[in-house]
């Protein structure tokens, strides 16, 4: 039986007259990293910072390594520094007035650790995240990488039970995030220690994480390992917000129990077969038919008799170095692909694209979903 | 100043626009520095002039002599530096815990408190000392009787006229400051710098002292020299509460030697001299300091900085926090307007203590009436002649290019290293020993050029803070459009500034409604303010009617405080 070190349970957070956290529940097993992915202000941040202790939840409760730190119900609230974690802010929070070394080493002070033991925790740690030469550096003086370093350094070196990650990466430029979200993965690994990450980006979520938990308007949309949720998303709102998606609206024509038929808008007789069984709906209702570009195919020969292709006009083509990005028009609306060099087409020319069944994904057209009504 | 010399080949339309601003520079310019540079340097000639004002000037070292070796001029140094020091020592811990609970905590009714504080800023030092008065007075003060009435107590236990007295008065505006200084430093902290401290284990306190009291060290030492500096200007207090026990500083003996006959213009000014030196060195140090270090600690981004906990001690906290502000503010103007309707200052158990006498006799005062006009007319003076050059100086500094900027800039602002009683002093020298100032003695116009002085950085710098927040584009387009700079300046700017315009005057207006010790030296009988009426009353005794005197400019600076404080509000004054 794998031990669970934080267990969230039904939490409330109201701020004024917005629910900005809506009965969220989750676990994290030991050495897992999981991860609360959402836009901004969906709750994620404020879940993190709930189970840190800095906000206090209207209800619920929170378990950290089989301790209750929070019930609202028991009344109990354990101050931060009393919760046993470690955490990493965005804005690194490195104490200017020290340096690194004297940074890394607070929390040991606090805890009255000795001289030696400090000492020699410290030089471990700062070894591990590669900045065994900075100890005597001013904080200050350090690059926003190498803070970076300082601030997991000091959120480690006490070992704390769970290590809460808020956005760690994104101050960081591009090439410096790429690389810190390795070594993160590497820590992660050799350490094996457990993580609740929060952040908005979703290739850091998808890379770093065990299971992965998408937030939106304060409640868990889904929660499972980052493919499973990236591969079969339970609603619009994940399909949507993990990676690019092209979107059709059409009607049923046909119901089987094994795949359904519907019509696109505006492209009469142009019927697509759908294997997707997760969401069956009634003949003659307005679905949206969803897909993502990675599993379209452009087909040169556009005849008909092939299943499942749509005819397009190339409306333009833009060479992104390398792949070509093709902006396809299909009847009154028009869609954007990325296609390898081989794939690419000219301008004017009519192509067929092809969308497996397989792929394919029929949410409700419901006004629930306000992307779902737009024309795009 | 570069283009002030006129090329005789420039062509006419040339003269027209470019030349009027240049020259309209050189003399600002000049008008400023020598307002601002003359007294100060005669009050160093003056030093070593023996000879009396008017008579044929002796030169010599005696004045400094006697600085130096005078028992009583040298305990007053010693008194200045000890009681500042104290003050602000004390005013210092306080302050910083309470900046801290008023920004970082969940204090209740923190905004108020705060609010409290910063109409203590404003307070007038006369008023809150005679309200201490009667409450802290050896024979008389409230408490004393009442302390008293306990059987195990003996004797009154405190007096007011005292060393202590003196500082225990100071708090009220000393308090003010360190607030209105601190608390939105101690807001603009990070607040994940406090979080990241929490999370890895330490307590609240422990985090306070390890990391934000550190943290907010550059902040902190800057108060601490603003407050030392500041403290050289306490007069009307010392004046009232230390005479009377022999207990002179600075300020009050430069009064001493210059206020009876034969006056000592040669000590004062030395002794002037010495603590002009003192307070530019202490300012040019302050200066080079805050230039070269300051922490990072503002990043923009917060997650709502969220409170700290007080917990169980929130109430207990806010008892005492809200005990020091009404100390500082509710309770001396309460016990002074009680003072008001006393047929005997303080003399509570007389037959029929209470009675409207005291209004009525100051209200049909015709003193009263001529030192209300004398108050209108210097305020007016002062808030006028204030708008109009601060903003010009600000304008040129922060907008127009010349050479002599900067020297503009400083001397603008060299004035707040100046004590008003220091001010004042050099302002009387330079009347007595210019000779063809000497119609200026005695006249309420020599209020205004003081006051005029003595407001000027401040002034100065609000201004400029606006201008820097308006943003050239503004006045760029409209120069591309064709206005000259004085039309632009004129039309498009002052407009603008309008506002901000009000607030320097408001503020200069206020001087003149508050400000004893630059103004003490020079104002006759004829030309004293209210708070000069005031501070003779109370000097001379008459504390009834120096009570209600004192009240009424107490209130027109709250009021004046007031309508600065909301229209600076709203065009974002005091949020830098």
């Amino acid at each position: 039986m794998s031990q669970t070190f934080l267990e969230v349970r039904n939490l409330v957070k109201i701020f004024g007259r917005l629910t900005a956290v809506d009965n969220v529940s989750f676990k994290v097993e030991q050495g897992e990293v999981v991860t609360l992915l959402g836009p901004s202000g969906c709750g994620k941040t404020t879940t993190l910072r709930m189970v840190a202790g800095f906000e206090k939840p209207n209800a619920g409760e929170v378990e950290i390594a089989g301790r209750v730190v929070v019930s609202t119900n028991r009344r109990i609230h354990v101050p931060p520094e009393r919760r046993d974690i470690g955490m990493v802010f965005q804005s690194y929070a490195i104490w200017p007035h020290m340096t690194v070394f004297e940074n890394v080493a607070f929390p040991l002070n606090v805890r009255r650790a000795n001289r030696r033991e400090i000492k020699e925790r410290v030089e471990k740690t700062l070894d591990l995240v590669g900045l065994a030469n900075f100890s005597d550096r001013p904080a200050i003086l350090l690059s926003g990488g190498q803070q970076q370093r300082v601030s997991l350094a000091r959120a480690l070196v006490y070992s704390p039970s769970i290590l809460l990650l808020d956005e760690p990466l994104s101050n960081l430029d591009a090439k410096l995030r790429e690389q810190m979200r390795i070594e993160l993965k590497r820590l992660q690994l050799q350490l094996g220690f457990t993580v609740l990450f929060v952040t908005h980006d979703q290739i850091e979520a998808m890379s770093l994480s065990t299971r992965l938990a998408v937030m939106n308007q304060g409640h868990i949309e889904q929660l499972g390992p980052p493919q499973e949720v990236y591969e079969r998303p339970q609603t619009p709102f994940v399909e949507d917000f993990l990676g690019r998606i092209l979107r059709f609206r059409g009607t049923v024509t046909e119901r089987q129990p094994s795949y359904q038929v519907v019509e696109f808008d505006g492209l009469k007789n142009v019927q697509v077969r759908i294997s997707d069984s997760a969401e069956q709906a009634d003949v003659g209702k307005q679905v949206l038919v969803a897909i993502r570009p990675e599993h379209v195919r452009v087909e040169r020969d556009r005849g008909p008799g092939h299943g499942n292709i749509i005819p397009c006009d190339v409306e333009n083509v833009l060479h992104l170095g390398r792949e070509y990005e093709l902006v396809l028009r299909a009847g009154d609306r028009l869609c954007t692909i990325t296609v390898p060099r081989e794939s690419a087409s000219k301008i004017g020319q009519a192509i067929g694209l092809y969308l497996p069944a397989e792929y394919l994904r029929v949410w409700p057209a419901s006004p629930e979903y306000p992307w779902s009504q737009e024309k795009a | 100043m570069a283009n002030v010399t006129v090329a005789e080949a420039t062509p006419q339309r040339r003269i027209l626009t470019v030349e009027p601003s240049s020259l309209a520079i050189g003399l600002l310019f000049i008008v400023v520095a020598f307002l601002v540079l003359t007294p100060l340097l005669l009050l160093l000639v003056g030093s070593f002039q023996l000879a009396r004002p008017g008579a044929d000037p002796v030169y010599g070292l005696a004045g400094w002599k006697r600085a130096f070796s005078d028992p009583s001029i040298l305990e007053a140094l010693w008194n200045t530096v000890s009681l500042a020091v104290v003050r602000q020592a004390i005013a210092l811990v306080i302050g910083v815990i309470l900046a801290w609970l008023i920004a970082r905590t969940d204090l209740p009714w923190r905004k108020g408190l705060e609010f409290m504080f910063w109409i203590s800023f404003f307070l007038p030092s006369l008023p809150v000392a005679l309200g201490w008065i009667l409450l802290l007075d050896g024979k008389f003060g409230l408490l004393n009787q009442w302390l008293q009435a306990l059987p195990f107590v003996s004797g009154p236990i405190f007096n007011i006229y005292s060393y202590w007295g003196i500082v225990w008065v100071h708090m009220t505006t000393s308090l003010g400051v360190k607030v209105l200084l601190l608390a939105p430093a101690f807001r603009n902290l990070d607040a994940s710098l406090e979080e990241s401290a929490r999370s890895c284990g330490a307590t609240p306190v422990m985090t306070l002292i390890r990391i934000v009291v550190p943290l907010m060290m550059p902040a902190i030492l800057v108060a601490t020299v603003l407050g030392l500096i500041r403290s050289m200007e306490a007069f009307e207090i010392e004046l009232l509460l230390g005479v009377p026990i022999g207990l002179f500083v600075y300020s009050t003996k430069i009064r001493d030697l210059v206020a009876y006959e034969p006056p000592d213009y040669a000590s004062a000014t030395a002794l002037g001299s010495i603590f002009l030196l003192l307070l530019l060195v202490m300012v040019a140090l302050q200066r080079s300091y805050l230039g070269q270090r300051h922490y990072r600690t503002v990043t923009g981004r917060g997650f709502g900085t969220n409170p700290t906990s007080l917990g169980r001690w929130r109430w207990p906290i806010f008892a005492m926090v809200a005990l020091t502000a009404f100390s500082v503010t509710v309770v001396p103007l309460a016990m002074l307007l009680m003072g008001t309707f006393m047929r005997a200052f303080g003399y509570f158990n007389i037959p029929s203590p209470w009675t409207m006498e005291n209004w009525q006799r100051v209200l049909a005062d015709p003193s009263l009436i001529r030192s209300l006009w004398n108050t209108i007319f210097v305020g007016l003076g002062t808030a006028v002649t204030g708008a109009v050059f601060y903003s010009l100086i600000a304008y040129v500094v922060v907008r127009r290019h010349f050479k002599g900027k900067a020297v503009l800039d400083f001397i603008s602002w060299l004035p707040w290293a100046v004590p008003g009683i220091l001010m004042g002093l050099a302002l009387l020298w330079t009347v007595f020993e210019t000779r063809i100032l000497l119609f200026l003695y005695g006249s309420v116009h020599l209020l205004i050029i003081a006051l005029f002085i003595k407001s000027m950085p401040f002034g100065v710098q609000i201004s400029k803070s606006v201008l820097v927040q308006l943003g050239p584009e503004l006045e760029e387009a409209a120069r591309i459009s064709g206005g000259s700079w004085l039309q632009t300046y004129r039309r498009v700017l002052v407009p603008l500034l309008t506002p901000t315009l009000i607030v320097v005057g408001l503020l200069g207006f206020m001087s003149a409604a508050r400000d004893i010790s630059t103004v003490v030296l020079l104002g006759s009988s004829q030309s004293r303010t209210m708070a000069l009426l005031a501070l003779d009353y109370a000097f001379g005794g008459q504390f009834e009617r120096g009570s209600v005197v004192a009240f009424m400019t107490s209130l027109v600076v709250i009021v004046i405080a007031l309508i600065s404080h909301f229209i600076g509000g709203r065009v974002g004054i005091g949020q830098r």
